[in-house]
């Protein structure tokens, strides 16, 4: 069956092309949500497009549908080469890729239909949600027998957090969406807040992150053309992180009648989660240092620097923001979604759109369609995130302070108005960028060259490479 | 106790998932060859690959404007930090 087409990396190169389309849509939701923002009634009562169902559906379809995607078709190819042996099973990894896309259209289109769970980034109903595990399941299942069947005895850093993606994310997907309960996917009371923020906060740091930082572990060491600065404290890194990352999720519930236990554990968790990031962070630092040219002409490479220094300020300001003090001007406003975007967008996003173009053409065995078309989306992106964080950043800030001062909500919707019209006008980036990367992605699967490169490439290679 | 089993639970079984996982690896010798690990992710696939750095105005646009986004940042934080603290000693 075409469907299932067993082909060297075809699993890898479908999740790739999928994320690109779904990265589109994403940005369309997110462009509609914006719209909302600036003019509540423009788009009339038009029941499939109000906030309440576009929002989550942007938050998801960018979750799982963009990032996830690629991080996952990235994992699949880097699996293969660390551990140098291919996939176990080319065609159950195109079942799960199926599954895995089935099941975030039928979320998704149910949201739109006004079925939802009402859980941040658990909304997807009881199906979608069991096809979710389903994918993770035949994905672990696929890297597992790879990993055991492998040539090379040692497991490289980026295995062991390609792993730990897998099975943390199935547990905490598994308990975060309360599948026991299929009706509701919740449980009761104060215990399922703190159930869902631990789901919440693992979506971003058990699946993102570590999938980000295995692209970013694999890929850094094969821009700068040299070996890992050192493994020990990669693996250093990946330990503290799975001590420290599972029990923290408390810091989103700050403001709560949480135990204080659990916030004082949240709190100084959060703190100590500078030093898995700073590992990572010291460790590529090192590998990159003096090859950092390499880094800026590898459209791959670009990215996924980009990406780490995003990652650098996301964990940066994380820990500022878990402190009690500091919640009292940046929570419930939008100086979270700035640090949202900057997590999900800014680290994971552009991480993984750098395995994307890094992989994709050792993939297909062809150059990228255009790295000229590339490199737009990279400035697009880049600007386009800044922006937005600057925005979102100062308008939360302006929020905050009125808070403080006693202002009532509705008084300051006012005041940050302007900040929602930049904010939707700089949203027209990121879609310029989706629109682009995906017509990039599109010809470079089919194994298409942009007649000018070609041309180029030819002068400068004698042949294309 | 009940109110909270099923968050225990989750905390309990990724805890236990990661000790079996760290004790596999200690048995399997994963942590022995550190140095030779270091080379895992480069191939010889790579030998045939172009090696070209940047130019250096492409090097220094980059890198300036990676650093303005870095500078923003900081001063946002920056600013964060100094409400509440301001906020606190007033209050
Ligand atoms: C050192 C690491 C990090 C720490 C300590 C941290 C801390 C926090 C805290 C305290 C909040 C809650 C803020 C509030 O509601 O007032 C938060 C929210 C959030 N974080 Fe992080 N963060 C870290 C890294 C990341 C990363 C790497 C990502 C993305 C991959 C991320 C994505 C998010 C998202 C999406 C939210 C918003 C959740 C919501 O909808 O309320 N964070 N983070």
């Amino acid at each position: 069956m075409q469907l299932l087409k067993v082909e060297t990396n075809g699993t890898a190169k479908l999740f790739l092309l999928g994320s690109a389309l779904w990265f589109v849509l994403g940005t369309l939701e997110g462009l509609v949500c914006a719209t909302h923002m600036v003019a509540p009634d423009l788009l009339g009562g038009i029941s499939w497009l109000v906030f309440g169902r576009i929002r989550p559906m942007h938050t998801t379809t960018m979750i799982f549908g963009f990032v996830g995607s690629a991080l996952l078709g990235c994992a699949c190819y880097i699996m293969q080469e660390v551990l140098r042996t291919p996939l176990w099973s080319e065609r159950l990894g195109k079942v799960s890729l199926w599954v895995w896309n089935l099941s975030i259209a039928l979320g998704l289109i149910t949201l739109d239909l006004g079925y939802s769970q009402g859980r941040e980034y658990a909304e997807w109903i009881w199906p979608a949600d069991i096809g979710i595990l389903l994918a993770f399941a035949l994905i672990f299942v696929n890297c597992l027998q790879t990993a055991i069947n492998r040539r090379e005895k040692i497991m490289y850093v980026s295995s062991w957090y390609i792993f730990a993606a897998l099975i943390y994310t199935w547990l905490i997907y598994f308990f975060g969406n309360a599948v026991w309960n299929p009706a509701t996917g919740a449980i009761f009371g104060m215990p399922d807040a703190i159930l869902a923020w631990f789901y919440g906060h693992g979506i971003v740091g058990l699946f993102l992150t570590p999938l980000a930082v295995a692209i970013a572990y694999f890929v850094v060491p094969r821009v700068a053309r040299a070996p890992l600065h050192s493994h020990t404290l990669s693996l250093i890194g990946f330990w503290t992180i799975l001590i420290i990352y599972t029990h923290i999720g408390t810091h989103h519930l700050l403001q709560t009648p949480v135990p204080t236990w659990l916030k004082v554990l949240a709190v100084t968790g959060s703190i100590a989660m500078i030093i898995p990031v700073m590992t990572v962070l010291g460790n590529l630092w090192l590998t990159m240092r003096g090859r950092l040219g390499f880094f800026h002409q590898d459209i791959g490479g670009r990215f996924v620097m980009a990406g780490l220094l995003w990652y650098i300020l996301t964990c940066l300001q994380g820990p500022i923001q878990a402190l009690p003090v500091v919640q009292k001007v940046t929570h419930l406003n939008n100086w979270v979604i700035a640090h949202s975007h900057m997590g999900v967008f800014g680290f994971a996003g552009t991480i993984a759109l750098g395995g994307l173009y890094y992989i994709l053409p050792r993939i297909t065995g062809k150059p990228i369609y255009s790295i000229r078309l590339a490199d737009v989306q990279y400035w697009l992106l880049l600007l386009g995130m800044s922006g937005f964080f600057a925005v979102l950043t100062a308008g939360g800030l302006v929020q905050g302070n009125s808070w403080l001062n006693g202002e009532t909500v509705y008084r300051t919707v006012p005041m940050v108005h302007v900040y929602f019209i930049v904010r939707a006008a700089v949203g027209l980036l990121f879609v310029g960028g989706a629109l682009i990367g995906a017509y990039n992605i599109v010809r470079t699967v089919r194994g298409d060259q942009a007649p000018a490169e070609e041309r180029m490439r030819l002068q400068v290679y004698g042949e294309t490479p | 106790m009940n109110y909270y089993a099923g968050w225990l639970f989750l905390v309990v079984a990724s805890l236990l998932v990661s000790i079996a996982a760290f004790i596999w690896g200690l048995r399997s010798g994963q942590f022995a060859d550190q140095d030779r690990a270091r080379y895992l992710p480069l191939s010889k696939d790579l030998l045939d690959e172009p090696l070209v750095a940047a130019g250096s105005r492409k090097r220094k646009t980059n890198a300036a404007v990676l650093l303005l986004i870095v500078l923003m940042a900081l001063a946002a934080f920056a600013a964060a930090l100094l409400m509440s603290i301001k906020d606190h000693q007033i209050g």
